[in-house]
């Protein structure tokens, strides 16, 4: 039953899209009114049909239907119902079915946004850019991805496999982090939809951008907090404080978040000086073909992860599609050249525009690093035959000054207008912040701080701090609370939120402290100004495992941390304990159990500062972007500029417009 | 955006006050930075050392984790090693080519610097600079191009005039742009 | 400032990102997975010194002694799925060849529950499971997991190094080392 429903939910969606993108070809061509509409209308039977599927997989895991194959690798009866849920995901047919809902639901919505400009034919083909890369997910769902197959007999009673992979039912973010990366990624798809359109239209004015705007700023927003759950997520599990280890899965998701970063700033110069056209074109596809390159790393297996899903056979197909819609762009840019010239120059590198293309230079530089490093080894490979690892200290050497640069950024271009800027304005509006800067770094030294690199960052980041909130306070002293919203409020917010982070991450990489000690019963250590006794160990057992935890005292706090082995698997994976203030976190991780040999417990301490200011750099970060998405001013809807198809015959005289 | 602050220039006190602020901060700044590079602990103790080694290099069964990081026997048989080695007064170069020895290259964590492997240090500076060089480029483009077309950009022409005359009368027009 | 034309600046660099692209691709299509690869390791073919090592039974062991004769350096663990399946291979190998061949058993991580099998299971040759002789071994010889077989020749050269337990088969053994 739930086969054949999997089943037809997903033939359903796929014939729907195939369906719907020929009738609005057909309809673009003939310029028939009446078929795009239709077409339009047939982007719900895409979302149907990827709901109901997605619908059955949940029945079939819930219910334990082990005669679908996905199920019975990856299902179990033990384990607790938001696992059994999150189950869908933790394995390639079932990430690859959210997907495939995820971007159904951005379809619908999008073909219901548009609906009274469906005859439009860049939104027309906005929606069939959208429908293809339905088609290409959907396909794949039919063949080498599919979840619903059912050739395991006899019909197992218990999962194979004693569930999904034991790292993966061990923390409740596995229910989150996903779906909400999913959420970013694939919103990505939106302005990508409308930039092809843009490009096949020849529209390339700003309209498509201004229609997009939100679109991208909430698929950016999902993919940060995706990626800082992501982070989260590690930094509960690992047991040694690490939360980003510049594995090469984590910085794949990290590239379409600088492409995408380095967006939404570009537009503000092309929205108001119309330039840099070919540049945001680029940017765009670009985050669309990484976040497709990030699902290709995740599961073909070139690059070696520990996020990496087991091998299957998409990987080809999937470094296929991204081949495509690079030749697609490439090619289509390349077309469209002639119309591409922008009519406005940048006065002078000291202003907001100029700010916004050094944030481009150093997102670019970022991401190209990045990227050199993950391919690096295969290419010493493929030359040399010879295996090299590109590891954390290459990242972390490479990535630091591009950050220190970033935040200086951050310092300056608030108060840069448009322009042009004069030595003496900056010198005038940099002060406030730049006395902020000077003071985080005299109490981080008074408070004992050492060392270049992150005291350096606190003095950037009160810099880059005072900026954003001078900003805000401006805007608060003339609009009273609107001075919270809009692109510009909200965005200081937003910058409020990445320096907590920024500065978050030197301190709690620059002043760790991490030891391993063997405990015997009943002792007493003190480290780092806490004292830790180990107190005895303590076993139980939860469904479907068994626990083996230690007692530890840390300063009259019990924490425990444990070894979990999962009886079917055989596997054990290890649960540190973490105790977090808003100063400083304590983390213990249970190395070696006492046993036969010796009664010591082996505990790693991991003691560092600042780690719940990274969760909560996040919060106000997502804040702000939402906060970004309301008008600052009352909306005037007449005016929306809207991209007015350009003729193709005569040479249009370009003037200059009045901005 | 306009500062509430008058923005014609006060010189004399007023201009001299503000270098001697920014002047009294850089030195504030600096000297914290001293402060927090001199103060720093000199040379690294022993553990520290076989920490710094441990995290360099990679745990030859995991995926990407150092010793330093991993719990498999393995990283902790490395661990110890390295510790007795420091105990023994083996040199960290020496620490590191031994392993290089026994696995490969692909052991370390940090790609060396030397040959083909430094190129993915280099390249990533030059296309850098490479970069920043070609935007200077293009600024200077855009300067002299604004330099000669200053003109065209002060005359209006009654075309244009009667379209923006348009879009400002009736706020129910679209405006096309391009 | 009106241009007409084709704008050949981003005719050009569509085409070298182009080519570009074009040879990021052919890289990611013809590498090989990196998934699960084993570290290279440069053991094979050297002569490790000998060394000395204290078995769980108290003896003295050194890797010295048995010049002239195949030495087999078994890494197990009592966890280790494929350990278990190539053991009896290797007790019946062992049984096979006594004279030309010995066996010798490294315990990897808990050694008194890799001695409790042995003891259940047969394998009547030397385990070392003391932790300072056991990670000697293991580096000695550049194993990163379990099971690892080193096979060391009559003349003291790493001949070869089996890892995991495919294909560990007293025949095969027997096979590889002539000893029909």
């Amino acid at each position: 039953m739930n086969v054949i429903l999997g089943d037809a939910g997903i033939v359903l969606a796929l014939a729907a899209s195939l369906v719907a993108a020929l009738i609005l070809v057909i309809g673009i061509r003939g310029d028939n009114k009446q078929l795009l509409r239709v077409g339009a209308k047939l982007t719900g039977g895409v979302f149907i049909g990827a709901a109901v599927s997605f619908i059955a997989l949940e029945r079939a895991l819930i219910t334990r239907d082990f005669a679908v194959d996905f199920v019975a690798i990856n299902g179990t009866t033990t384990t607790a119902l938001p696992f059994t849920i999150s189950t869908a995901w933790s394995a390639l047919e079932g990430s690859i079915l959210l997907w495939g809902l995820v971007l159904a639901g951005y379809l619908v919505l999008i073909a219901w946004k548009f609906r009274d400009r469906v005859e439009d034919p860049l939104v027309a083909w906005a929606l069939i850019t959208m429908l293809a890369v339905c088609v290409f997910f959907f396909g794949l769902m039919t063949g080498p991805a599919d979840p619903f197959q059912s050739t395991i007999t006899p019909t197992p009673v218990e999962g194979l496999n004693g569930g999904p992979n034991p790292l993966l039912q061990n923390h409740m973010l596995m229910a989150f982090h996903p779906p909400v990366l999913y959420l970013g990624f694939v919103g990505f798809t939106v302005p990508f939809a409308f930039a092809i359109a843009a490009l096949v239209t020849g529209r390339l004015g700003e309209g498509w951008l201004i229609e997009t705007r939100r679109w991208s700023l909430f698929a950016w927003a999902f993919l940060s907090v995706g990626i800082l759950l992501g982070a989260w997520w590690s930094y509960d599990v690992l047991g040694w404080g690490g939360y980003w280890g510049w594995d090469p899965v984590e910085n794949a998701s990290l590239l379409p978040w600088l492409t995408g970063t380095a967006f939404i700033h570009s537009v503000m110069v092309q929205e108001r000086r119309g330039m840099l056209r070919v540049w945001n074109l680029s940017l765009v596809c670009g985050t669309f073909a990484l976040t497709i390159l990030g699902t290709f790393f995740t599961r073909s297996g070139v690059v070696e992860s520990v996020h990496a899903f087991s091998e299957s056979g998409i990987g080809p197909l999937l470094l296929g599609f991204f081949a495509v819609i690079t030749v697609v762009t490439v090619g289509l840019i390349g077309w469209r050249g002639d119309r591409l010239r922008s009519p406005g120059r940048i006065d002078s590198p000291l202003s907001r525009e100029g700010a916004f293309l050094a944030n481009n230079l150093l997102f670019a530089i970022f991401a190209f690093v990045l990227l050199l490093g993950m391919v690096f080894p295969l290419i010493i490979e493929a030359v040399r035959d010879d295996r090299i690892t590109v590891g954390v200290p290459y990242f972390e050497r490479m990535t630091m000054p591009v950050g220190m640069l970033l935040l200086l950024l951050m310092a300056v271009a608030p108060v840069l207008p448009w322009r042009k800027a004069s030595g003496e304005l900056l010198r005038h509006r940099l002060q406030w912040p730049a006395w902020m800067g000077g003071l985080a770094v005299v109490l981080a030294v008074l408070v004992g701080a050492r060392g270049f690199t992150p005291l350096l960052a606190f003095v950037l980041g009160g810099f880059a701090g005072g900026s954003a909130l001078r900003q805000l306070v401006l805007a608060t002293r003339r609009n009273g609370w609107r001075g919270f919203v809009g692109r510009t409020n909200g965005g200081m917010i937003v910058h409020l939120g990445v320096i907590i982070i920024g500065v978050a991450l030197a301190a709690s990489n620059s002043y760790e402290q991490r030891v391993e000690f063997a405990f015997e019963p009943g002792q007493t250590i003190d480290y780092a100004d806490q004292s830790f006794t180990f107190e005895g160990m303590r076993q139980f057992s939860e469904p479907g495992r068994q626990v083996l935890e230690a007692v530890v005292m840390v300063d009259g706090v019990e924490l425990n941390p444990a070894v979990r082995r999962y009886i079917v698997s055989g596997q054990a994976i290890g649960s540190p304990d973490t105790q977090s203030t808003l100063g400083r976190n304590v983390q213990l991780a249970l190395s070696q159990a006492p046993n036969e040999n010796s009664d010591k417990a082996v505990i790693r301490i991991t003691v560092q500062p600042l780690i719940t200011w990274l969760w909560i750099g996040g919060v106000i970060l997502a804040v702000g972007t939402f906060l970004s998405a309301f008008p600052s001013r009352l909306h005037r809807r007449g005016t929306e500029p809207v991209s007015a198809p350009a003729s193709t015959d005569e040479p249009v005289e370009r003037v200059p417009s009045p901005v | 955006m306009t500062s509430s602050k008058a923005t014609t220039k006060s010189v004399g006190l007023g201009s001299q006050w503000r270098w001697l602020s920014w002047a009294l901060l850089a030195v504030v700044i600096a000297s914290s930075l001293l402060i927090g590079v001199v103060d720093n602990e000199g040379s690294l103790s022993d553990a520290q050392r076989s920490a710094d080694i441990a995290s360099s290099i990679r745990c030859p069964q995991c995926t990407g984790q150092s010793v330093a990081e991993s719990d498999v026997a393995i990283a902790r048989t490395i661990r110890a090693d390295i510790a007795r080695r420091i105990d023994g007064g083996e040199s960290d170069e020496q620490i590191r080519s031994y392993y290089v020895g026994i696995y490969g290259e692909s052991i370390l964590l940090r790609p060396s610097g030397n040959g083909l492997v430094g190129l993915v240090w280099i390249v990533p500076v030059v296309a850098a600079a490479l970069a920043t060089t070609l935007l200077g480029f293009a600024f200077m483009r855009w300067r002299s191009q604004l330099a000669a077309s200053t003109d065209s950009l002060t005359d209006v022409s009654e075309a244009d005039q009667a379209l923006v005359d348009a879009a400002r009368s009736s706020s129910s027009r679209s405006v096309t742009d391009q | 400032m009106a241009d007409s034309g084709p704008n050949r600046s981003v005719l050009w660099a569509a085409v070298v990102i182009g080519a570009l692209m074009i040879g990021f691709i052919v890289l990611l299509a013809t590498s090989e997975s990196q998934q699960g690869a084993i570290i290279a390791d440069r053991v094979v073919g050297t002569v490790p010194e000998p060394f000395e090592a204290t078995t769980v039974g108290n003896e003295a062991f050194s890797t010295g002694d048995h010049r002239g004769q195949w030495v087999l350096v078994n890494f197990f663990a009592e966890w280790c799925i494929g350990c278990r399946v190539e053991h009896p291979e290797l007790v019946e190998f062992n049984r096979r060849n006594q004279s030309e061949v010995q066996l010798v058993s490294v315990a990897y991580d808990d050694g008194a529950s890799v001695e409790q099998y042995f003891r259940e299971n047969g394998g009547d040759w030397p385990l070392i499971a003391n932790d300072k002789d056991a990670s000697t071994f293991a580096l000695t010889y550049g194993v990163t997991g379990v099971p690892e077989t080193i096979i060391i020749d009559p003349a003291g050269r790493v001949a070869a190094k089996l890892i995991g337990s495919n294909g560990v088969t007293a025949e095969a053994l027997e096979e590889a080392l002539g000893l029909q």
